[in-house]
C-alpha cells in the first residue's frame, strides 16, 4: 500500500481550475519534492493532504486523495483529526508568542489527555529530532520569539513532530532562511526520512535534487513529469521539464 | 456547536437595528392617527347645531379668534370650559354634587364648549366629534406646545428649524476649521508630535457633552451675549459654536487619514513638476480627497444633528420658529430629552416624541447612508484608477 | 543655464501665511480644550474631597456630596461594559473568524456603521420602549446599563473585529495545521494575542459610557434619590444627569455652582482617565509589535 496516493485529482477555486487530473503515488519513508514555477499548483497539491484548502472560498475537489489507503475527503473523515496525523511546516517560521516549551507542547495539549511528564518527554524528543535540543535545553521557558530565524523554523518542525504525525508536509521551508540554516534543515530532512514520509515544495531545484527521493514537476495545474530524483534531473523526459530545469522559464 | 453562540452575537447588531426601527415606528406612528385626548369628550349646548369641529376650529373658538357662526352655530363667541380652567368656576375642594351643579349651569349657555372627561359631563350637553389630522398638526403648524389645553400643538417645524440652524452653524465652523487642522497635521506637524496630537483629538472628542454644555453655559454664553449685544446668550449660534468645536476631531481625523492615503507616486509627480507644498495640497491632494471631505462633512452633520446635552444647556430651549441663528431655539433631540420624562407612557405626547425620534433617526440615517454611498463609490474608483 | 525660481516671492509669502493660519487654528482648537480643563480644575478642585465623593447631597444639593451619583454611575457602567464586552467580543470574533462568507461580514460591517451614526438620544428612546416598558424593567440600573451596552456595541464590535484580524494569519494557520479546531485556535491563540487591543477598546468605551447623559435620562436616572442604590432594578442618581440637574434646575442655581464644578471635574477626571488609559495602552501595543 502506498503511503499517499492521488487519483485523477482536480481542484477548483470557484471557476478557476488549480489542478487538472493529477495522479501519483508515494511509498513510505520517501521524500517527495514538488517543483514548478509560481502558480503552478504545487502548494495547492501539498495542502490537499491536510485539507487546509477547505478554508478557501469556492474550493471544490474531484478525484481521490488517499493516505494509507484511506480517502481523506470521504464525508466521515474529521479534518481536525486528520491534521493531527499530518504535520505541516510553512514558508515563514510561525512561532507562537509563548515559550519554546509551550510552542512544542501546543499540539500535545490539544488532546488534554497526556500527563505533564509525558509531555515533557515528547517535547524533548521532538526538539532532538529537529536538531534544536542542544541549543535550547537550558532556555525552554524563554520566549520563542527570541530565537533566530533558522532556530524558529526548526522549532516549528519540532512543534509539528511532537504530535507524531506519519506524514510531514513542508511548504518551501527554507525560502526565508540564510544558507547555513538552510543546510541544517536539509540535513534534518535527510535524518527525518527514517521515521517520516515527507512532501516538500521547493522553488530551489538544487535543493530538490539534494534532499528528495522522488520529484514531481507541476506546470499550470498539471503534473508534467514524476520520477526518481536521480533520473529526473539527469534524464528528464518531457520537453517542458527540460525547459524548466534548464532555466528557460519559472 | 459552540460556534452558534458567536453567530448569534454576530447577528445581534442586526437585531438591534431592526428592534430600534420597529419600536420607534411602533410608538411613533400613532402620533399620526391617534386622538390626543381620548378620555375627553367635547360637547356643546343641545341647541347648538354644530355636530363636528376640526382641531383648528376648536382652537380658534378657544382663543376667541372666531365665533360659533363661522362653523354653523349661533353668532356668539365660544366659552371654553375644560379641566385646566375649571378652577375659575369652582371653589377649591368642591364636592361631586357641587361640581355637577356648576357644570349643569354652565351647560345652559348656548355658547359653551365643554371639553371634559365623560363622568363630569352634564347630561344635558350634546357631544360633538372633533377631528384630528395628525399629519397636518405635525407638519402644518409652526407652534410646538404639546401640553396645551384642550388640544396640544405639535407642529414640528420650530424644532426642525432649530436643528437646522444649529447644524448649519456647526458645519460652517467644522468644515473649514477641520480641513485646516487636517492639513496641518498631515503636512506640517513635526512627526514626533503626531501621536500626542491624535490623542488630544480623541480627548476632545470624548469630552462628556454635559461637561461641554456646562462650560458653555458658564463661559461661552455670557461672552456671546456681550459680544453680540443680545438679550440672552443662549442661542442656536452658541450651540452651533460649541458643537462644531467638539466635532472638529471627527472631521479632521477623517480628512487627515485621506490626505495621508494619497498615493506617493502622485505626490512625487507633483513635486517633480516643480509644484510647491501648498500648490500640491491645493491642486492635487484636496481635489483627490474631495469625496472623503464630503463624507466627513456628512458624518459631522449627523453627529451635530443628534447632539442633545450641549443644546439643552446653551440653546435657550425655546420651541419657537427662529428666523436667525441668534435666537433661542429648540432642537429635535433636545425636545426628546426635555419632555420625555414628563410624558406619561402611552399618551399622545409620548407618541409624538417617539415620532420625533423616528424623524431624527431617519434624518441621521440619510446622512450616514449618503456618506457611506460616497465613500464606497469613490473609494472603488480610486483604487481601480 | 540658470533656472529662475518658478515660485515668485509674493507666492511664497502667501504660503507662509497659510501655513501660519492653519497652525494657529489647530493649536487654538486644542488650546480651548486645555482651557476647559484648566477652568474646571480651578473652580472645582477646591470642592473635591473624600467627603465630596462619599457624602449624600444635602440642602437641595447645595452642599454635601455626590456619593449616590458616583456609585450609580459605576454600577451602570459595569452593567454596560460587562454585557457589551461579551456580546461585542463574540460578535467581533464571528465577523473576523467564524463567518462563512465575505458578503455576510461586509453586510454586518455596514450595519455597524449605521448603528454608530445613530444619536445617543435615539438609543435612549429605544431603551425606554424596550427595557423600561416592554420588558418591564422600569427605570433601573439594569435598563440604563443595557441601553448603554447597545450604544457602545458599534465601537466595541469594530474594535474586537480589528483586534482579531490583526493576529497574523500565519499563526492561526499553524495552529490549524497542528490539528487544532477553529474554536481551539480562537481561544488558545487568537484571543490571547488580541486581548490587549480589546482591553484598549473597553477602556475607551468605559470613558464614553461614563459621560453619556441622553440614554440614561429616561432609563435609569432619577432626579433626587439620596441613598445608595440597593439593586439592579432600582433607579439611581447618575453623574452626568446630576451635573445637568445642578446647573439647570434647582431653586437657586448660583448656590449649587460649587457642587456643579466639583461634579463636572469628577466626571471629566474619570473620562480623561479612561481615555488616557486607552491611549497609553495603544501606544504600548504599537511598541510591542514593532519588535
Amino acid at each position: 500500500m502506498y503511503k499517499l496516493e492521488t487519483r485523477a485529482v482536480s481542484v477548483w477555486y470557484g471557476n478557476y481550475q488549480a489542478l487538472k487530473g493529477v495522479s501519483l503515488a508515494l511509498e513510505r519513508n520517501q521524500v517527495l519534492a514538488l517543483i514548478g514555477p509560481s502558480g503552478c499548483g504545487k502548494s495547492t497539491f501539498l495542502r490537499l493532504f491536510n485539507r487546509m484548502n477547505d478554508f478557501i472560498e469556492g474550493f471544490r475537489l474531484e478525484g481521490e486523495v488517499l493516505i494509507d489507503g484511506e480517502n481523506i475527503y470521504a464525508p466521515q473523515v474529521d479534518p481536525v483529526h486528520l491534521r493531527r496525523r499530518v504535520g505541516m511546516v510553512f514558508q515563514k517560521p510561525t512561532p507562537f508568542p509563548f515559550s519554546i516549551y509551550e510552542n512544542v507542547a501546543y499540539g500535545l495539549r490539544l488532546q488534554n489527555r497526556l500527563p505533564e511528564s509525558q509531555i515533557r518527554e515528547r517535547v524533548e524528543h521532538a526538539l532532538r529530532q529537529a536538531a534544536l535540543w542542544e541549543e535550547v535545553r537550558d532556555n525552554l521557558k524563554k520566549s520563542a520569539l527570541m530565537l533566530s530565524g533558522g532556530q524558529q523554523q526548526r522549532l516549528c518542525i519540532a512543534r509539528a513532530l511532537a504530535v507524531r504525525p506519519s506524514l510531514l508536509l513542508m511548504d518551501e521551508p527554507t525560502s526565508a532562511l540564510d544558507p547555513i540554516s538552510t543546510a541544517k534543515i536539509e540535513e534534518l530532512i535527510h535524518e527525518l526520512r527514517q521515521h517520516y514520509t515527507i512532501v516538500i515544495v521547493t522553488h530551489n531545484m538544487q535543493q530538490a535534487a539534494r534532499v528528495s527521493d522522488m520529484t514531481a514537476f507541476f506546470y499550470m495545474g498539471q503534473l508534467i513529469e514524476y520520477g526518481r530524483t536521480k533520473d529526473f534531473f539527469t534524464n528528464p523526459q518531457h520537453p517542458e521539464t527540460i525547459r524548466y530545469i534548464t532555466g528557460r522559464f519559472g | 456547536m459552540k460556534k452558534k453562540v458567536f453567530a448569534v452575537a454576530g447577528w445581534s447588531t442586526f437585531l438591534v437595528l431592526i428592534g430600534l426601527t420597529v419600536f420607534l415606528f411602533r410608538e411613533g406612528l400613532p402620533a399620526l392617527y391617534k386622538f390626543p385626548q381620548p378620555e375627553l369628550v367635547f360637547a356643546v349646548h343641545p341647541a347648538n347645531p354644530v355636530e363636528r369641529l376640526s382641531a383648528e376650529a376648536v382652537r380658534a373658538l378657544a382663543e376667541g379668534k372666531a365665533d360659533w357662526a363661522a362653523f354653523g352655530g349661533p353668532a356668539r363667541p365660544a366659552r371654553l370650559v375644560h379641566l385646566a380652567n375649571l378652577d375659575r368656576y369652582l371653589p377649591a375642594h368642591a364636592s361631586a354634587a357641587e361640581t355637577q351643579r356648576v357644570l349643569a349651569d354652565l351647560a345652559a349657555d348656548t355658547a359653551i364648549l365643554l371639553a371634559l372627561p365623560a363622568p363630569l359631563l352634564p347630561n344635558a350637553a350634546k357631544p360633538i366629534s372633533v377631528t384630528w389630522q395628525g399629519w397636518r398638526e405635525l407638519f402644518g403648524s409652526a407652534h410646538w406646545s404639546p401640553t396645551y389645553e384642550p388640544l396640544p400643538r405639535v407642529g414640528v417645524w420650530p424644532l426642525l428649524v432649530g436643528s437646522l440652524w444649529v447644524t448649519f452653524i456647526g458645519l460652517v465652523l467644522v468644515v473649514p476649521l477641520g480641513l485646516a487642522m487636517a492639513i496641518y497635521v498631515a503636512e506640517f506637524l513635526p512627526r514626533t508630535l503626531y501621536y500626542p496630537i491624535k490623542v488630544l483629538w480623541e480627548v476632545l472628542a470624548g469630552l462628556p457633552s454635559v461637561v461641554v454644555g456646562f462650560w458653555g453655559l458658564v463661559v461661552v454664553v455670557p461672552v456671546v451675549k456681550s459680544t453680540l449685544q443680545l438679550s440672552a446668550g443662549e442661542t442656536a449660534f452658541t450651540a452651533g459654536l460649541l458643537l462644531g468645536w467638539i466635532t472638529l476631531p471627527l472631521m479632521a481625523s477623517l480628512v487627515e487619514e485621506a490626505l495621508q492615503a494619497v498615493p506617493r507616486l502622485l505626490v512625487e509627480s507633483s513635486y517633480g513638476l516643480g509644484a510647491t507644498r501648498w500648490q500640491t495640497i491645493l491642486r492635487l491632494k484636496l481635489p483627490y480627497v474631495l469625496p472623503s471631505i464630503a463624507t466627513a462633512a456628512l458624518l459631522s452633520a449627523g453627529r451635530i444633528l443628534g447632539e442633545t446635552m450641549v443644546v439643552l444647556m446653551v440653546s435657550g430651549n425655546a420651541p419657537l420658529l427662529a428666523t436667525t441663528p441668534f435666537q433661542p431655539v429648540r432642537t429635535l433631540p433636545a425636545t426628546l430629552a426635555a419632555e420625555l420624562g414628563e410624558a406619561p407612557i402611552g399618551s399622545y405626547h409620548y407618541h409624538v416624541l417617539f415620532f420625533l425620534g423616528a424623524l431624527l433617526f431617519l434624518l441621521t440615517l440619510t446622512l450616514n447612508l449618503a456618506a457611506y454611498a460616497i465613500q464606497s463609490r469613490y473609494l472603488r474608483a480610486q483604487t481601480l484608477g | 543655464m540658470r533656472y529662475k525660481a518658478v515660485t515668485s516671492v509674493p507666492k511664497r509669502w502667501v504660503e507662509g501665511l497659510a501655513t501660519a493660519l492653519i497652525t494657529l487654528i489647530s493649536w487654538v482648537a486644542l488650546g480651548a480644550l486645555g482651557g476647559v480643563v484648566a477652568f474646571l480644575l480651578y473652580k472645582g478642585a477646591g470642592v473635591l474631597s473624600w467627603a465630596f465623593f462619599t457624602d449624600l447631597p444635602r440642602r437641595g444639593m447645595q452642599s454635601g456630596g455626590i456619593g449616590p451619583a458616583l456609585v450609580g454611575s459605576i454600577y451602570v457602567t459595569l452593567v454596560a461594559i460587562g454585557v457589551g464586552s461579551l456580546v461585542a467580543t463574540a460578535a467581533g470574533a464571528y465577523m473576523s473568524e467564524f463567518a462563512t462568507s465575505r458578503r455576510i461580514v461586509r453586510f454586518l460591517e455596514f450595519l455597524i456603521n449605521t448603528l454608530a451614526g445613530i444619536p445617543s438620544v435615539v438609543y435612549g428612546l429605544f431603551g425606554l420602549a424596550l427595557f423600561v416598558v416592554a420588558l418591564g424593567l422600569g427605570a433601573s440600573i439594569l435598563a440604563g446599563g443595557l441601553t448603554l451596552a447597545l450604544l457602545s456595541l458599534p465601537l466595541l464590535v469594530r474594535n474586537a473585529q480589528e483586534a482579531f484580524g490583526a493576529v497574523p494569519k500565519a499563526l492561526k494557520e499553524a495552529s490549524i495545521g497542528l490539528g487544532a479546531s477553529e474554536l481551539q485556535t480562537f481561544f488558545r491563540i487568537t484571543l490571547p494575542i488580541a486581548l490587549p487591543r480589546i482591553l484598549t477598546g473597553l477602556a475607551l468605551a468605559t470613558g464614553r459610557v461614563l459621560g453619556e447623559t441622553a440614554p440614561i435620562l429616561f432609563t435609569a436616572a432619577v432626579y433626587y434619590l439620596p441613598t445608595y442604590p440597593k439593586g439592579l432594578l432600582e433607579p439611581t442618581m447618575l453623574l452626568p444627569y446630576h451635573l445637568y440637574v445642578l446647573v439647570t434646575s434647582g431653586v437657586d442655581i448660583r448656590q449649587t455652582y460649587p457642587m456643579a464644578f466639583g461634579t463636572a471635574l469628577t466626571l471629566l477626571g474619570l473620562t480623561l482617565a479612561f481615555t488616557g488609559l486607552a491611549a497609553y495602552l495603544r501606544f504600548r501595543l504599537k511598541r510591542h509589535y514593532r519588535v
